[in-house]
């Protein structure tokens, strides 16, 4: 899934799932229903081999090379083959087929469901995989004004709403959107990767993604999406500092801003509250205690229980959702 | 032999297993394989399941010791440990029997290349050892699968269409306890007859007003005592309502050109519905499971064929899923297949019985209205 998650944005390729029906049914089924829930009514390309029975016992080797030669002759932009549980049992060679001649580009991406690795590992091998359609910036120079967004959780609620606050950040130090790495785009626009001059992840938290594309694109980059008050204000003096802007006006606009959201919710100044993360929330809590601080929120044991949001809220656009949710929880 | 396919619409052999055993209270169900495969059944069957959770350790060094500590945590809640074996366990080829807990489990080798959902619940009730029994009174009923958003509706409709003949109802497979489903009675009605369980002697299926006559009046031969007239009363009835209302559609509309996608036997009692009293034409069907050979259905198991004959058809009508709608907008829908996405069923709604028929016509003759 977590494959799917990156490969399935990519408009004009299709995903290959090297395995029985019902692996590529159950990946089908939850992408297509999380996207229904963003009100997204778009299927994505996803083909089966169809492993059967007689595969499992005689190999599946020759069905990959059909159902890649069928899918190669629809004539897609890319092939992304992703393994399974059942192909990488049975020790089928994907790489060494995937490795051939074929008509069209093919990507194979290692991810034998519970063998190969977690839903972020799938996410990192895609992405660092697509890299290969990167091309050498065309003018031969970046442009500083442009940027990459990478690693969109295409899956998570808020992904545009992210995507909108990010945006009109950059946008107060004059930066654009040069492409969304890999988020509804072709693989010709991951050609113009390199002609961005900053790289910004989504949440880069173990730096793997950050030390891949440092390396391959020289591209300078920030590790994630801003998350926090003061940490808001650091993202833009760091997009600043990396893009060569002053960032001075942009970071006295934010201010005011977050000053004007901490107004808007001083209505909640001299309540208590407590974060629950239920025990499997690994976020710090140090952001939460800087948002109460700031809007005059104690935080105490017998506080109100406010939940610690599964996604962390985004920009100062984030903050004030999160503090809306916060008001419910206090007054309800 | 493998054969690709773009998007495979239905769920896999170890889905339909394992919604099967489940449906039976005093099973503690297993899927004895990866939190992937878990994660999906737990979300399309309403009734418990566990999982081992199977990691790449235990794929190296042996599974039974997962499966052995499952077991172990089920026992105490369960009559019965049933252990649905999923795609990788199964091609390791390991001997569970010793890892259930001491206990005599049933170990049902599920794999998902073995077939689909259909499958899969025949193959779950092929293992389990029912025996009918002479002395129970009343009939089965079988062709209930959980993950079929009209099942609980379908199981209502069948007690009472057969409370109105006064026969009791004996097993229901796959809704019912384990002991009752284990001591069946002799005779079985079927309500979807693409998963009549071969338990029992069939009567018939109650898809669809032609079968459920035919059904009710061989059970007043084999039930001498019942009132099975009083049923056929009930179709009289629904057939004069259908008829009525098509016969006020047609006055101002022309028959629908109507595009079928789900389970065959739904699909066949669709298609012989609409064409006898709408006129429908029914410019194609396909079945997600392989549909028997008299059916109007041709085998559309994913999204590449149904895309297909949705655009050479042009229906001005689609009976299907939420993919059926994604892929023709705008046009008039009725939703009567897995996933029901977007939208909430929470009555229990059946397909088959004579509330199945009424509620389908009058679904089809409401598609599309907009007005109040």
């Amino acid at each position: 899934m977590g494959v799917l998650s990156v490969s399935a944005f990519l408009t004009d390729a299709v995903t290959l799932i090297h395995g029985p029906d019902g692996c590529t049914h159950i990946n089908t089924s939850l992408l297509y229903t999380t996207l229904a829930e963003h009100d997204v009514f778009r299927i994505p390309e996803i083909v089966s081999t169809g492993l059967g029975e007689d595969e499992v016992i005689f190999g599946g080797e020759n069905a990959l090379e059909e159902a890649l030669t069928d899918v190669c002759a629809g004539d897609p932009a890319a092939v992304v083959v992703a393994s399974s549980c059942v192909s990488e049992t049975i020790g089928d060679d994907v790489a060494g087929i995937c490795s051939q001649p074929w008509d069209c580009p093919v990507v194979y991406v290692p991810s034998s469901g519970f063998l190969g690795g977690t839903f972020t590992d799938g996410y990192t091998s895609t992405l660092t995989a697509l890299s290969s359609f990167i091309k050498p910036c065309a003018s031969g120079e970046r442009n500083p004004g442009k940027v990459n967004i990478i690693g969109e959780k295409n899956l998570e609620f808020e992904v545009e709403d992210n995507f909108q606050e990010v945006s009109r950040i950059l946008a107060m130090l004059d930066l654009e959107v040069n492409i969304r790495y890999v988020r509804d785009i072709t693989v010709d626009d991951i050609g113009k990767f390199g002609d961005a001059g900053l790289n910004i992840f989504r949440e880069d938290t173990d730096g793997r993604l950050g030390q891949y594309f440092d390396a391959c694109t020289g591209i300078p980059s920030l590790p994630e999406f801003p998350v926090g008050l003061s940490a808001t204000l650091s993202f833009i003096r760091d997009a600043g500092r990396l893009t060569g802007r002053d960032p001075t006006e942009a970071v006295c606009a934010e201010e005011e801003r977050q000053a004007a959201l901490t107004e808007e919710f001083s209505d909640l100044a001299g309540a208590y509250v407590t974060f629950d993360s239920f025990g499997f929330q690994s976020a710090g809590m140090e952001m939460f205690t800087e948002v109460a601080e700031a809007v005059g929120i104690g935080v105490a044991p017998e506080g109100t229980v406010i939940p610690i949001p599964f996604c962390m809220p985004v920009g100062t656009l984030g903050l004030r959702r999160m503090l809306r949710q916060w008001r419910r929880f206090i007054n309800g | 032999m493998a054969k690709p396919c773009t998007n495979p619409l239905w769920p896999c052999a170890m889905v339909g297993a394992a919604a099967a055993m489940a449906g039976l209270r005093g099973t503690g169900v297993i899927i004895h394989g990866a939190s992937g495969c878990y994660f999906y059944a737990d979300s399309i069957i309403p009734d418990p399941v566990n999982c081992t959770c199977l990691i790449e350790d235990e794929v190296i060094f042996g599974t039974g010791d997962r499966l052995q500590e499952v077991a172990q945590a089920l026992m105490p809640f369960s009559e019965r440990i049933v252990v649905i074996n999923s795609c990788v366990p199964a091609t390791i080829g390991e001997d569970l029997a010793p890892y259930c807990g001491g206990s005599d489990a049933l170990i049902i080798d599920a794999p998902g290349y073995c077939g689909d959902m259909m499958d899969g619940y025949r193959i779950a009730l092929s293992h389990l050892p029912a025996e009918t029994d002479p002395s129970r009174p009343g009939v089965n009923i079988d062709g209930l699968i959980s993950t079929d958003p009209f099942a609980a509706g379908n199981l209502m409709e069948a007690e009472r269409l057969l409370g109105r003949a006064g026969i009791p109802v004996a097993a229901r497979y796959c809704n019912d306890t384990l002991a009752s489903a284990l001591k069946p009675a002799e005779t079985t009605v079927t309500a979807l007859p693409d998963l009549a369980s071969g338990i029992g002697s069939s009567a018939g299926s109650l898809c669809g007003l032609d079968a459920i006559a035919a059904t009710f009046s061989g059970l007043q031969a084999a039930f001498p005592d019942a009132d099975c007239g009083a049923v056929m009363d009930i179709c009289e009835e629904t057939e004069e309502m259908v008829t009525k209302a098509c016969d006020r559609y047609l006055r101002v509309n022309d028959p629908p050109r109507v595009a079928f996608f789900g389970i065959a036997g739904y699909m066949d009692m669709a298609g012989d519905l609409l064409s006898a009293y709408l006129d429908a034409d029914i410019c194609c069907a396909g079945a997600r499971n392989q549909p028997p050979e008299d059916s109007v259905c041709t085998w559309a198991p994913d999204l590449g064929t149904v895309k297909q004959m949705i655009e050479d058809a042009g229906p001005d009508l689609v009976i299907g899923s939420r993919y059926e709608a994604t892929l023709a907008p705008g046009v008039p829908f009725v939703q009567t297949t897995l996933p029901i996405r977007k939208h909430s069923m929470l009555c229990h709604r059946p397909l088959v019985g004579t509330e199945g028929v009424l509620w389908l016509v009058e679904s089809v003759i409401n598609a599309g209205k907009h007005d109040c």
